[in-house]
């Protein structure tokens, strides 16, 4: 602190001989003047003073009989003096802090906190679409109103919160746990004039469990694409067994249909791989705003190459987030390659394709009752074909359209 | 760090004036009431010395101080003055040797 304030004063180191330099001292101190850094002998001494303490010497230099020279200069007072002559350097600094000022107006950087199933690109996007982006002015921004259009373009976001930290936008949202619950409430919202459970391609029932509405079809019986397989529709019978009213009500159940579903698979005997030459060529660019300048220039001769690109952001001071980014490519030389498979690799391949196939299909919760398939060579490939008989819930709701409100005046 | 610190006060022990045997009686600071040096030794690189009239005879290798009872010689290597006030001053070097006169 004492040093700080020593160099705001500013502060010189003094030699001092002559006839009682010691005298010379203790005089300077009588009248108040701190001397620090005291070195030297036989006669010549260096020591430090505050500059306003320096005018006040003249007496005691005389009184003394000593002689004083500066040797050194420190200090805020001497650094305005001599940077009154750098007009560069302090047209610099000028520039610099208004660069700053000018630059904190706007936004640097955009964060997103607890999104998990929303991903960053959609939030851009949104951010985006209201005309939020890196460059945009801070006093445009109406956060309140961003919070309310977010929640209400995103309907699984329970919580939003935005915030501006300096340059930077900090986007935290909470996503709901539950959005299977919450697509059921919408869909029985949807379907509250009563739905159908239709049949969403062809093929025998396999399996039916009913829930609620009325089975239109039995476990065996063959259906169409859009065949109604459980209806929505509920009869209000009357004592006579005629029916008085529809009641509507969304069908809900689990119906299982069994087809048959082609597949098709194909591996070719002749390949192409990249076999790499082992040359590199590293280049180095910069992206300013959505810009990629690459030096060199020459760009790469190779012939054909695979490029890897690393790229890092830059961030002043670790906080704040420039619209520059900072990198290097690297393009690895390869020579494509013709090869053949043989016979047993090419069929080693589309058995895993095939059993790729089907784990696909597993995942989706497709059950494979019997695979039919064979597999043939042709002159430049191998191919798998046949049949699979799967089981799979293949039902949909679809609102009640039909509503036979003759049936009842009729019955009546 | 601070290894040792001794404090040595002046004083004629042999004549004691009344005002020296009304401090001691009353059991007053002598540096205050009797204008007695304090001088304080840390290590043998640092001296810090309060109540001192001025400095008598400075070079690298003895400094002189004019106590306002006695002199005070610090004798060594290399002396410097790190600050020097009207009130206190700090004394480095290698010490090897404090005398009063």
């Amino acid at each position: 602190m004492i040093g700080i304030i020593r160099w705001l004063k500013g502060f010189v180191k003094i030699r001092v001989w002559g006839y009682a330099p010691e005298r010379f001292m203790n005089l300077c101190t009588n009248r108040g003047i701190v001397l620090w850094g005291l070195s030297g002998s036989g006669g010549c001494y260096t020591m430090f003073l505050c500059l306003s303490d320096y005018f006040a010497l003249r007496d005691i230099v005389k009184k003394t009989k000593t002689r004083v020279a500066v040797l050194e200069r420190h200090g805020l007072p001497f650094f305005m003096r001599d940077a009154g002559r750098r007009k560069t350097f302090l047209a610099g600094i000028l520039c610099c802090f208004l660069f700053l000022t000018v630059m904190s107006r706007f936004v640097w950087a955009i964060e997103f906190v607890g999104n998990e199933r929303i991903t960053d690109d959609e939030l851009t996007d949104f951010l985006n679409g209201r005309g939020v982006d890196y460059g945009t002015r801070k006093s445009a921004l109406d956060i309140e109103a961003l919070e309310d259009a977010l929640r209400e373009t995103f309907p699984q976001v329970t919580w939003t919160s935005m915030r501006l930290d300096g340059c930077r936008i900090t986007v935290q949202i909470k996503e709901n746990e539950l959005p299977a619950q919450e697509e059921q409430e919408a869909d029985a919202a949807r379907f509250s004039d009563g739905a159908d459970l239709v049949a969403v391609r062809s093929g025998v029932i396999a399996s039916i469990l009913t829930r609620s509405g009325v089975p239109q079809v039995k476990a065996g019986d063959s259906v169409e694409k859009g065949d109604v397989l459980i209806s929505g529709l509920v009869p209000v019978m009357n004592d006579d067994g005629t029916v008085r009213e529809w009641q509507r009500t969304a069908a809900d159940g689990d119906i299982v249909l069994e087809y048959e579903r082609d597949v098709s698979l194909k591996q070719d005997f002749s390949y192409t791989y990249k076999n790499y030459t082992g040359r590199e060529k590293r280049f180095h660019f910069f992206t300013l705003f959505d810009r990629r300048y690459v030096f060199p220039f020459t760009g790469c001769r190779f012939v054909k190459y695979d490029e890897v690109i690393q790229q890092e952001r830059v961030r002043l001071l670790g906080q704040i987030d420039l619209p520059l980014s900072a990198g290097s490519i690297v393009c690895r030389e390869y020579l494509p390659v013709d090869a053949v498979y043989d016979e047993e690799s090419a069929k080693r391949l589309l058995e895993a394709a095939f059993q790729k196939f089907i784990a696909g299909l597993e995942e989706k919760g497709v059950h494979i009752i019997q695979k039919d398939v064979k597999i043939g060579k042709r002159e430049d490939a191998m191919l798998l074909r046949g049949q699979l008989t799967v089981q799979q819930e293949a039902a949909v709701l679809r609102p009640v359209t039909a509503v036979p409100e003759t049936e009842p005046e009729a019955a009546q | 760090m601070r290894k040792r610190a001794v404090r040595i006060t002046d004083g004629n022990e042999k004549e004691k004036s009344a005002r020296e045997l009304l401090v001691e009686s009353l059991r007053l600071p002598r540096d205050t009431m009797m204008g007695a040096s304090i001088v304080t030794v840390i290590g043998n690189d640092q001296v810090l010395v309060e109540n001192y009239r001025g400095i008598l005879e400075y070079t690298d290798c003895c400094i002189t101080l004019q106590g306002k009872t006695c002199r005070i010689a610090v004798s060594g290597r290399c002396l410097n003055i790190s600050y020097y006030t009207n009130d206190d001053m700090k004394i480095e070097g290698k010490i090897s040797e404090i005398r009063y006169l």
